[in-house]
């Protein structure tokens, strides 16, 4: 997969066109276990060989259910993102009241003052 | 057009572009500009977040509270459609937003909602005079997303801090993303274009054009090629340009870099340096543990934008006078040379200042004299428009007037106008009661002059033996005994005449 | 319990509410039997999450002043309700279900909920639910299932299973829940109680924690039709927090509730009814069938062909839209951090989302994220984003000739605990829900009858903004039939106590 390197997180980075179509994707439902380390370290989600085998087992089965869309004829049918599509829904550019920011940060799991904080980001 | 590049060590300001053959630079940038709308792009927080004391203007949509949904700014897509109507772009009918996901402490949602494959605009360019040439530089599209929160590392660098702060105040901030097209060939064309965008979007009132605090951001994406080459070379992108200065010394540093590396047979590798402005260096950035993939979808909770060509039309309609067309009315309309054309209207305010000051009655080329000296030296100085200081446009036209009337002298002018800028006062009250008006009673002038001949017979008799030159200690001694408030070459005149009357 | 109160756990929402306006009764009284009974029924259905006691009973004295100062009241002043943990209430905890959010409290209050709040309902608590509303058995809670009241030992059906049950328990008249891909419909049917998914977009989302934005819709849990009417005209309309909502006006579905169902045409889709419905359930719609044929309904059986691929559909649109929706749980802002306060950042994400996250929430997550990752987009979610538009055209077109179509909404009636083990076999009992979601329709679910003791239900769905149609055509079969009367039986381990 040729892939775009991630932002600093300053806001964008461009834009990379390139979605593009693997059909070997749909139809066979096979996923290899180096294939699910590599979306689970996409979605963040910290698994373990044992955990990563049994999702590769599951999502192979889901999957190959799943495939049954790839043989429906949907030439030149349109994408449907969302339903009831209201377009323009839209706000005029108004203030409202932000949140105190004792409410901001009664959640967090660590603060230093009125921040949030983080531990290292060793990317 | 392409100037030739040459390999070399870290470059200098206003050093001279190299002079070898070998490399054509392509350049493209990326500017980021947020939007000076009252709220924020998708919550009704303060698009302003300025001054603000930590997490004090987040509301539960953009801090990504679970439950939260966005609700898009309509002021905001009129902004970006106005700039991008501005660069020439054309509007499609349709247009959406959609999420770009990634994981990073200053994206609450974990996903930036921003605009992938069906943008507000498309296929603009922005085109400028550099140095007698005309350089037209193809916009790719002008899109809308929002700004992400603001990290302080422990210890001032990222990779070394043990812990990192968050404030969420910038979150959402309406974020305008102007991709252009690798049609720059130089670090002066790409610091021109940036002078030139920045010149637009503050004309246009949507953005304050300031690099230093992070309004506006410019990212630049640089690769060599044998010249005449249509194919495209390793790209670099370039970070962390705080200043036009930075953007144009990164990006000749990183032009002969990667001409050093070509030159020694070694190809750039493809990736991210960020400007290390007090190395005067670009330093790859650390290579993420992760590669990206941004999955981008359309965004479920925002119905799709259609922009009607109504819309487009009143958008339109509301456009402003851009730089260069203004420069060019100014030319033909007050005579101005373009020169000072193109300085009075760098920026918005100053070619209304320069309109106002004229609309108040001064003659355009005093206008001219006086804003682009005086009362520019004076501005820089002391860090205060001429419209907010104590003299105002209507002080200047009333000072410059007194000049061209003869009422006062231009030292007195020049003295008068800095204390009327930095105290005010009352411009002919000052002059009253400083007796700082010119004698031009015809009757006195004529008196003082006959006391100074009667003074100084030497000098009236040299004059009348054919020396020129003791004519200029009498118009001294004239000028002496009015306190400088006369014409001098009604001093003169009238010399000329007493003594050929004698 | 007091005297006013006994027997009152079959009343309706406007029996109710006739009762509290003559003074018959209090709104503390019913809430306080609504609390005791919740108590009473908890061993054995764990069907809440967080009670709210003290909030609720100040709120119902509230609402008694109100009515004793004879102020205008609305007709739901005073009246219990309990809330989905999905649901966002100000300064009251909610968690989704999900371990990661213990502990979270919500600075704010969801839409849906401040219009019933401002009708002056009373919130006694947040019940279970599947981890972010993923699932059909509520077994995908992070605090443990729930039980069926007709038989603790089944599942009440998912994800709303807490809401289902508790008013299949006649602890309180009324909850509310949220469907995705039938998580109202489904739980309703196995409970035996009246649940209705409205049209997607009637109903704010605001304060709804997403599971998948495009699907999710909040309704209402009741025992009679009449009552999710009330509760819908009360939730439903555009608000400027989800611009998702729509600006249609809202037609008020309660005066055409008795309309009957004369003339009507009523669609039964092949589809529905195939091989896999258990016997029970077959025979139970049949004589719902037959039995609105007698109330001088139109039957005629019609096709939706692509009913198959609703659930692949689903099971690609669902599992992206959650991947991304569920990012925000990331350990930054709220939620259960680990392995510890300042650990490495990448670690900590890591750490947080595999132990906050369970088994089936994590499966949705990889799903979504494969379907969504370079290379395979095109092939898996564009496509689903077309197959999505057919199973939508279909629909239109049938509804060109009917005027709603009644089906069954779960193949089979409430199962063990434990005893579907594999995600696919759970997600099967969406087959006949998800169609409804994918294209954005009202749906409910009513009970129409029993297949071994445990309760059947009956789906009717209507065109896209139909509610009321939808509503009128349940209020027909219910009126019709007498299962609105039939309530589970405390069981016997718990009888020691009071019962209503």
């Amino acid at each position: 997969m040729s892939r775009e390197v991630e932002g600093t997180g300053a806001a964008g980075t461009g834009v990379d066109l390139g979605h593009s179509s693997r059909e070997e994707g749909a139809g066979e439902g096979e996923l290899s276990l180096a294939q699910v380390a590599e979306v689970a370290t996409l979605a963040r989600l910290g698994l373990e060989r044992g955990e990563l085998e049994q999702l590769q087992k599951e999502l192979s089965v889901i999957l190959s259910h799943i495939s049954a869309i790839a043989a429906v004829n949907t030439e030149s049918v349109a994408e449907m993102a969302r339903v009831g599509e209201t377009a323009n829904s839209w706000r005029e550019d108004v203030t409202t009241p932000s949140l105190p920011v004792e409410l901001v940060l009664a959640n967090a799991p660590a603060r230093q003052g009125d921040h949030f904080l983080v531990g290292a980001i060793q990317e | 057009m392409a100037s030739q590049v040459t390999a070399g060590p870290a470059v200098e300001d206003g050093g001279a572009p190299g002079i070898s053959a070998k490399y054509e630079a392509v350049i493209g940038l990326e500017v980021h500009a947020q939007l000076l709308t009252e709220s924020k792009m998708f919550c009704g927080c303060r698009a302003d977040y300025a001054q603000m004391p930590p997490n004090t203007n987040v509301c539960p949509v953009c801090m990504g509270l679970p439950g939260a949904l966005p609700v898009m700014n309509r002021k905001a897509v009129e902004y970006t459609i106005l700039t991008a109507l501005a660069l020439n772009c054309t509007i499609p009918e349709e247009s959406k937003f959609d999420r770009k996901n990634y994981f990073y402490p200053d994206l609450p949602k974990g996903y930036q909602i921003s605009q992938y494959d069906m943008p507000l605009s498309l296929n603009g360019h922005l085109s400028f005079e550099l140095e007698g040439r005309r350089v037209r530089a193809g916009i790719t599209r002008v899109h809308l997303e929002e700004d992400t929160g603001t990290l302080q590392h422990a210890g001032s660098v990222l990779h070394t801090a043990a812990s990192s702060a968050i404030d969420y105040n910038r979150c959402g901030v309406p974020l305008m993303e102007i991709v252009g097209e690798p049609d720059l060939r130089s670090a002066e064309e790409a610091r021109e274009y940036l002078v030139r965008l920045r010149q637009i979007l503050t004309y246009l009132g949507v953005n304050d054009g300031n690099l230093e605090t992070g309004s506006m951001r410019c990212d630049a994406n640089v690769s060599l090629r044998p010249p005449g080459d249509s194919q495209l070379g390793v790209k670099v992108e370039i970070k962390n340009m705080n200043s036009f200065r930075a953007v144009h010394r990164a990006i000749q540093y990183e032009i002969a870099r990667q001409a050093g590396l070509l030159d020694m047979g070694e190809k750039p590798l493809q990736e991210t340096r960020g400007w290390v402005e007090t190395e005067s260096r670009t330093v790859s950035q650390r290579t993420k543990e992760y590669a990206a993939d941004y999955r981008y979808f359309p965004e479920p909770d925002l119905p799709p934008l259609q922009i009607s060509r109504q819309l487009v039309e009143e958008i339109t309609s509301q456009m402003p006078e851009l730089p260069e067309q203004k420069a060019a009315r100014l030319v033909t309309q007050f005579g101005l040379s373009s020169y000072e054309a193109g300085v009075l209207t760098a920026t918005r305010a100053s070619a209304d200042t320069f309109e106002a000051v004229v609309a108040g009655g001064l003659p355009p080329q005093a206008a001219s004299r006086w804003l682009l000296g005086d009362v520019a030296k004076l501005e820089t100085e002391h860090r205060t428009r001429l419209a907010e200081s104590g003299l105002g446009v209507a002080g200047l036209v009333r000072l410059g007037n007194l000049v061209e009337k003869g009422s006062i002298n231009g030292t007195t002018a020049k003295a008068l106008l800095e204390e009327l800028f930095l105290s005010g006062g009352d411009l002919d009250d000052l002059v009253q009661s400083r007796g700082l008006s010119m004698v031009s009673d015809a009757a006195e002038l004529r008196r003082m002059a006959e006391e100074v001949i009667a003074a100084n017979p030497k000098s009236v008799a040299d004059f009348q033996g054919g020396k020129e030159a003791a004519l200029q200690s009498l118009v001294g001694g004239v000028m002496k005994l009015t306190r400088g408030r006369a014409d001098a070459r009604a001093v003169t005149q009238l010399l000329r005449e007493l003594l050929s009357a004698e | 319990m007091t005297a006013a109160v006994a027997g009152t756990g079959n009343w309706s929402i406007t029996r109710l509410a006739q009762a509290l306006e003559k003074k018959e009764l209090s709104s503390e009284e019913l809430t306080g039997a609504a609390l005791d009974s919740i108590d009473t029924w908890e061993p054995a259905l764990h069907a809440y999450l967080s009670q709210m006691r003290e909030h609720a009973l100040d709120s119902a004295r509230a609402s008694d002043r109100a009515r004793l100062a004879d102020e205008k009241v609305s007709l739901l002043s005073g009246i219990p309700i309990a809330l989905k943990d999905v649901l966002c209430l100000e300064n009251q905890p909610v968690t989704a279900g999900s371990r990661l959010l213990e502990g979270f409290t919500s600075p704010y209050t969801a839409t849906a909920v401040a219009r019933l709040k401002a009708a002056g309902m009373v919130f006694v608590g947040k019940t279970n639910c599947d981890e972010f509303a993923m699932g059909s058995s509520t077994e995908n809670s992070g605090y443990g299932p729930t039980g069926n009241p007709w038989d603790p030992a089944c599942s009440p059906g998912g994800s709303s299973g807490g809401s289902a049950a508790t008013v299949a328990a006649r602890s309180v008249p009324c909850s509310l829940g949220t469907d995705t891909g039938g998580s109202i419909r489904q739980p309703a049917s196995l409970c035996g109680v009246v649940g209705f998914k409205p049209t997607y977009g009637r109903v704010s989302r605001y304060g709804l924690i997403a599971f998948a934005s495009s699907l999710d819709q909040i309704g209402p849990f009741t025992r009679r039709v009449e009552d999710a009417a009330l509760l819908y005209r009360e939730m439903a309309g555009a608000d400027p927090m989800d611009s998702t909502t729509l600006s249609d006006p809202v037609e008020d579905p309660v005066p055409q509730l008795s309309a009957g169902v004369a003339g009507l045409r009523l669609g039964v889709p092949r589809e529905y009814m195939g091989s896999a419905l258990s016997p029970g359930v077959r025979a139970a719609v049949e004589a719902a069938i037959a039995l609105y044929q007698e109330q001088g309904a139109i039957i005629e059986e019609v096709s939706l062909p692509s009913t198959d691929l609703g659930l692949s559909t689903y099971y690609v649109i669902a599992p992206a839209e959650c991947s991304s929706n569920l990012a925000r749980f990331d350990g930054v802002r709220y939620g259960n951090r680990l392995p510890s306060e300042l650990a490495p950042l990448t670690e900590m994400y890591l750490e947080t989302r595999r132990k906050g996250f369970g088994p089936e929430v994590k499966r949705r997550i990889m799903l979504g994220t494969y379907v969504l990752s370079h290379g395979y987009y095109d092939a898996y979610y564009r496509k689903a984003q077309q197959v999505r538009s057919l199973i939508a055209n279909e629909f239109s077109t049938v509804f060109s000739k009917v005027d709603a179509l009644i089906a069954p909404t779960s193949p089979s009636v409430a199962f063990p605990l434990g005893a579907k083990s594999d995600a696919l076999s759970m997600y099967m009992c969406d087959v006949l829900t998800v169609p409804v979601n994918l294209a954005g329709l009202p749906g409910i679910s009513i009970p129409c009858g029993f297949e071994d003791g445990l309760p059947v239900g009956l789906q009717v769905i209507g065109p896209r903004l139909a509610d009321a149609m939808v509503l009128r055509v349940a209020h027909a079969y219910e009126e019709a039939s007498g299962w609105k009367d039939e309530a589970p039986k405390l069981p016997h381990t718990l009888t020691t106590g009071e019962a209503l």
